[in-house]
């Protein structure tokens, strides 16, 4: 692994990346610096920066702190906490931006249902996703749909996935065998399908539809992808 | 999917603590991947056993040496598989196992045919891992691949090998830096990212070479830059090029300034961040061109969101400690700040305001801090006390409004670290402003009435003792003092008791009254309180006994300690119980040069209520030892300094040899250290002859050759020279190493017996007045400069010429006085114009010398300085300004 400092004329650089749960477990954490050397400095500080960011509210929008020379950027949504952590002297919005990445990424793959119960179900994707933000510090992706997609690539193969694949497969479908459609055509193929959905699940619909869509549209940046993908 | 155990139902509020890694355990999933070695292999199922294992790893569970291989092992059979997210998952599994140099050879293959392979995915995840766990020697296997994957057509796949490529930079530059004509094509790129990327590794590749980065940011700062994040780089090798360009161009406009600016106006906030940041810490900013940054950041001040508030003001806050002037502008959106939810937000709020505010302004400042104080944490409030310590030094008739707040907030419950603060806030103050002097030691009196830290009380005693009696009403004091001996610890009473004595001594009305307290005393419980209070009892002639010894006591109770403690300490371990008396004079004075790193931490404590300066003290010892034992030097007395050590050899010659310098009252010893590098060679008879014509006031006395030089290990020779008494006398001498050589055959290690008289020229030695002068700290210069007869004193302008920058010139005066400086005032703050340096040293004749330097430097880096002296004996301070004016 390589590291950086984090000077100013540096590239710049995430020293770790959190996703704790409401009593500041791990679900998920990826450290990419080696100022924490041993799993208990790691678990220390975790600790340290749950319980002091504990009492703010980051639900709305990502709030920031500062620890021992680090900034540390993070938003909570119901039992999940989410944490970015940079050197002092990084430029504060570019960590945020990793962290909306992550944060939008994992939401768009919970398909909207972001707790503790669901992260855990699919930890295997916010692994994949943890991997496909930052590579060894550096910042390789923060586009949320981006990310989710590249995650979610391999699961639309998959024959037993759950219904929402399904669906995303019908409509990646639905481009190929159309592949001259524009844009806001596409917008009538996405109701159809919405009204398709409908009967299975009424709530989750929309937050499928949301996913879907933002799965397509970054598809049609490559679709020979997803020829070799349901081929 | 990895994980369908349960089907989603709506019910999950009923079993808020399911979770599906419940109960799991690092044996039996080591047993469950043993599913990796099915020959009909179930990728589901395997995936579910990788997260698994990746679970137990991302919770801190660590795999035994056999474990990890045994695993990596299975895990290379997955790849027999194509189920995609199977392969995802094999590829995180391995990078997280990170295996050994032999284990890697099995994936290689596998690896590398991934990285052929049509599937995009594929390609960018296996060069990734590839890249993580490779050497050198496979690296060159693989290159060609990584360079056509850097102007791969799909993003991801190139984004990959530029980073692996960033990475791979730490490890084998060389290989990486062939890439760059790759590199180069990438940064062209329309895809956002990949310019990202391939930019920072550009940067990365040629950041040595001042030209080509030149190069690369006049081409990029013309074109186009896609993405927020290159631009953010942009900005910084910008900024980088602009602060080694800066020397160059004297007149006129900065260059890329205009390109800094136009950043302010991107329409990402990053950037508009990144840019703002740079300008504000461009070297030597105007405030011309700190305005237009200024006003985004001002903007950023309102926010809806934290981190963009946070971010401005923190920018801000430094822009503030050298341009106040510039964000004044900002103070009604700060104030509205100091009531943030975000702590950090509002205390960089209040300590910006403290720092631009004007001094109408401070007392409904104070105001509005008393009430944020209570719930904000000890280290933001260590730092708005800060900040309130320098505004009172720059506003000192507000010195009632501020002094009563640190009073309040001593009051309140706080921790050490912060109590400490105020304390040595308080102390400073005192120290400098004179009016504050009574109000500010009755606040510290009250709070030493409930002080639960002897630290902060014995340290509060003992500056008691130093400024109460030359206030105005002494007695007043007493009390609060006496009732320590009451009420506290014994470390506390003893420091109480002394406090008590120094009173005594100082004020002669009270001496009697004094007198009946420390009789009571002497019934403590405590040893050290009895024997202090016996002692200062007899010191202050309690038993109508002599007071003729009034100087002596007051030398010992009040003279500073002017020796350096570890030296005392070294002195002291030294001493050989004896019928002679330890005799303190003869502890060396010196201050040695210390190690950078303890320097920066003495020079940062220093302002409070620091000690003073102390050193390693080995090589002084070591010097008087030697010079000791030859029966020659006896007779010169004691060894005033001995200098650093003057190298008067090239690195790498045939004879390595360096002088030191001792400098005794009527003598100067030269001792050369000689080497002899070659292994042929024995030298014998070393002598250095050296030729006194330009140093007319040195005459040679005594000559001690060295006997033999073998190879590799150092000898000395030494050379005295006779000059006229307690006089700074300078002068030139050149030297020549004499000597015989001998030739040794290297295998035997057995000397010819014949040998070649031989000459080598050495460099010229000078003896500069720096070479008469003690590095001698003191702790409070301050008091020390009052304590000098103001008749002695001597002040004369110079001007210097022009100089690279202020902090070059005030080294340059330093080095030219030989003196120690007092208060960390050797450094000198970026961007000053003129700084004060304190400057105090022992001259030959062990007359105390202090110099009160003041710098000036203008526009054109020409520097003047003002230089005052003040020593126990006017000649030398005559002395010390011819030293500067001839140097």
């Amino acid at each position: 692994m390589a590291y950086f400092s984090a000077s100013r004329d540096s590239c710049p650089s995430v020293k770790n990346i959190l996703l704790l749960d409401s009593e500041g477990k791990r679900i998920a954490v990826k450290y990419y610096s080696d100022d924490w050397p041993t799993n208990s400095s790691k678990l220390a500080f975790e600790k340290s920066v749950f319980t002091k960011t504990l009492k703010t509210n980051a639900r709305t929008e990502a709030e920031i702190a500062m620890f021992e020379n680090n900034i540390v950027i993070y938003k909570f949504v119901q039992d999940l906490h989410f944490f970015v952590t940079g050197g002092d002297d990084e430029n504060e919005l570019i960590l945020a931006a990793v962290l909306q990445g992550f944060f939008d990424a994992v939401a768009l793959l919970l398909r909207n249902n972001v707790d503790k119960r669901e992260a855990l179900e699919n930890l295997d994707l916010i692994l994949l996703s943890l991997d496909e933000i930052v590579d060894g510090g550096m910042i390789l992706e923060t586009d949320a749909s981006s990310i989710a997609a590249k995650v979610a690539a391999h699961t639309a193969a998959d024959s037993g996935a759950p219904l929402s694949e399904q669906v995303m497969n019908l409509l990646s479908l639905v481009y190929i065998i159309f592949p001259g459609l524009i844009i806001k055509k596409m917008h009538k193929i996405f109701s159809f399908f919405f009204i398709l959905v409908q009967p299975f699940s009424v709530d989750r619909s929309v937050s499928n539809f949301q996913f879907c869509v933002s799965f397509i549209f970054i598809r049609l940046n490559s679709s020979i992808n997803l020829a070799c993908l349901i081929g | 999917m990895a994980q369908p155990l349960v089907k989603k139902d709506d019910d999950h509020d009923d079993e808020a603590e399911y979770s599906p890694f419940l109960g799991i355990e690092k044996g039996a999933i080591l047993q469950e991947a043993r599913v990796f070695n099915d020959p009909q292999l179930d990728p589901r199922r395997c995936s579910q056993v990788i997260t698994k294992l990746l679970y137990l790893l991302n919770q801190g569970e660590t795999f035994t040496k056999i474990e990890a291989t045994e695993v990596f092992f299975s895990v290379t059979k997955l790849f027999q598989s194509r189920d995609l997210g199977l392969r995802r998952m094999v590829y995180l599994m391995i990078k997280e196992l990170s295996p050994s140099a032999d284990e890697v050879i099995i994936v290689t293959s596998s690896l590398m045919k991934d990285m052929n392979s049509k599937t995009d995915m594929y390609r960018a995840n296996s060069i990734r891992v590839l890249c993580r766990i490779i050497d050198g020697t496979l690296l060159t296997q693989i290159e060609r691949y990584l360079k056509q994957a850097i102007v791969d057509k799909n993003p991801v796949v190139a984004s990959a090998a530029l980073v692996s490529g960033i990475h791979l930079l730490q490890t084998n530059p060389e290989i990486v830096k062939r890439w760059s004509n790759e590199v180069q094509e990438a940064v062209q790129s329309r895809a956002a990212l990949v310019q990202f990327h391939a930019l920072a590794l550009l940067h990365q590749i040629r950041q040595n070479d001042r030209l080509a980065v030149s190069k690369l940011v006049t081409s990029l700062t013309r074109g186009t830059v896609r993405s927020p994040l290159a631009q953010c780089l942009l900005i910084r090798y910008t900024s980088q090029v602009i602060c080694e360009s800066a020397g160059n161009t004297q007149t006129g406009d900065r260059p890329f300034y205009d390109y800094l600016e136009s950043c302010l106006r991107h329409k990402a906030e990053m950037v508009i961040l990144e840019a703002a940041r740079a300008i504000t810490e461009l070297n030597g900013v105007t405030s011309r061109e700190l305005t237009p940054a200024v006003t985004v950041l001002q903007l950023f001040l309102t926010s809806s969101k934290p981190v963009l508030r946070f971010a401005a003001i923190r920018t801000l806050n430094k822009v503030a400690m050298t341009h106040p002037m510039s964000v004044t502008n900002c103070n009604i959106d700060m104030e509205g700040l100091i009531s943030d939810q975000n702590r950090s937000i509002a205390t960089l709020a209040i300590t910006t305001l403290l720092k631009t505010g004007n001094e109408s302004s401070v007392d409904r400042l104070m105001k509005q801090i008393t009430n944020f104080m209570s719930d904000i944490a000890d280290e933001f409030k260590i730092v708005v006390v800060e900040a309130i310590r320098s505004l009172c030094l720059k506003f000192p008739l507000k010195y009632r409004a501020l002094m009563n707040f640190l009073s309040n907030i001593l009051r309140e419950e706080g921790g050490f670290e912060y109590k400490k603060a105020i304390v040595d806030s308080i102390v400073i103050l005192i120290r400098d402003i004179p009016d504050a002097k009574e109000s500010g030691l009755l606040h510290l009196c009250e709070f030493i009435e409930d002080c639960e830290f002897t630290y902060l009380s014995t340290q509060i005693l003992h500056f008691l003792s130093i400024e109460g009696p030359k206030t105005s009403d002494p007695c007043k004091y007493i009390r609060y003092i006496y009732n320590r001996v009451h009420l506290e610890n014994a470390t506390v009473r003893a420091s109480a008791v002394t406090t008590l004595a120094k009173f005594g001594a100082l004020v002669e009305s009270l001496k009697p009254r004094i007198i009946v307290l420390l009789k009571r005393c002497l019934f403590d419980s405590d040893d050290e309180v009895r024997d202090r209070a016996t002692l200062y009892l007899s010191t202050l002639g309690a038993d109508d006994a002599v007071v003729e010894t009034g100087e002596d006591a007051n030398e010992f109770l009040f003279g500073s300690l002017d020796v350096p403690l570890v030296n005392l300490v070294t002195s002291l371990k030294n001493y050989v119980p004896s019928d002679e008396p330890f005799d303190i004079s003869s502890v060396p004075r010196e201050v040695k040069v210390q190690p950078l790193a303890e320097k920066k931490a003495t020079s940062k404590k220093s302002t409070g209520l620091g000690a003073p300066p102390t050193g390693p003290t080995a090589t002084v010892d070591t010097y008087e030892r030697l010079l000791s034992s030859i029966p020659e030097f006896s007779s010169f007395g004691k060894l005033f300094k001995s200098s650093a050590p003057v190298e008067l050899t090239e690195a790498e010659t045939e004879y390595a040899v360096n002088v030191v310098k001792h400098i005794f009252y009527q003598h100067v010893v030269f001792q050369y250290n000689c080497t002899n590098t070659i292994s042929e060679q024995l030298l014998e008879n070393v002598t250095v002859i050296v030729d006194a014509s330009e140093a007319e006031e040195f005459a040679e006395v005594v000559s001690k050759p060295l006997g033999s030089l073998p190879y590799d290990s150092p000898g000395q020779t030494f050379l005295a020279f006779e000059k006229p008494e307690g006089v700074p006398a300078v002068g030139k001498f050149s030297n020549v190493l004499r000597f015989l050589v001998k030739e040794v055959d290297p295998s035997t290690g057995e000397s010819e017996d014949d040998g070649v008289e031989d000459e080598y020229q050495l460099e010229d030695l000078e003896v500069v007045a720096a070479d008469y002068m003690q590095k001698v700290g003191v702790s409070n210069f301050r008091n020390a400069w009052e304590n000098m007869n103001p008749d002695s004193e001597k002040v004369d302008e110079y001007g210097l010429g022009p100089r690279e920058s202020l902090a070059e010139a005030v080294n340059a005066v330093i080095n030219l006085l030989g003196m120690q400086p007092c208060e960390g005032t050797e450094v000198v703050p970026s961007n000053s114009r003129s700084h004060t340096c304190l400057l105090s040293g022992v001259f030959i004749g062990n007359v105390k010398v202090l110099v009160r330097l003041s710098f000036g430097i203008n526009g054109q880096k020409d520097v003047a300085m003002k230089l005052a002296v003040r020593s126990d004996d006017e000649s030398i301070s005559d002395a010390i300004h011819e030293i500067v004016a001839s140097g």
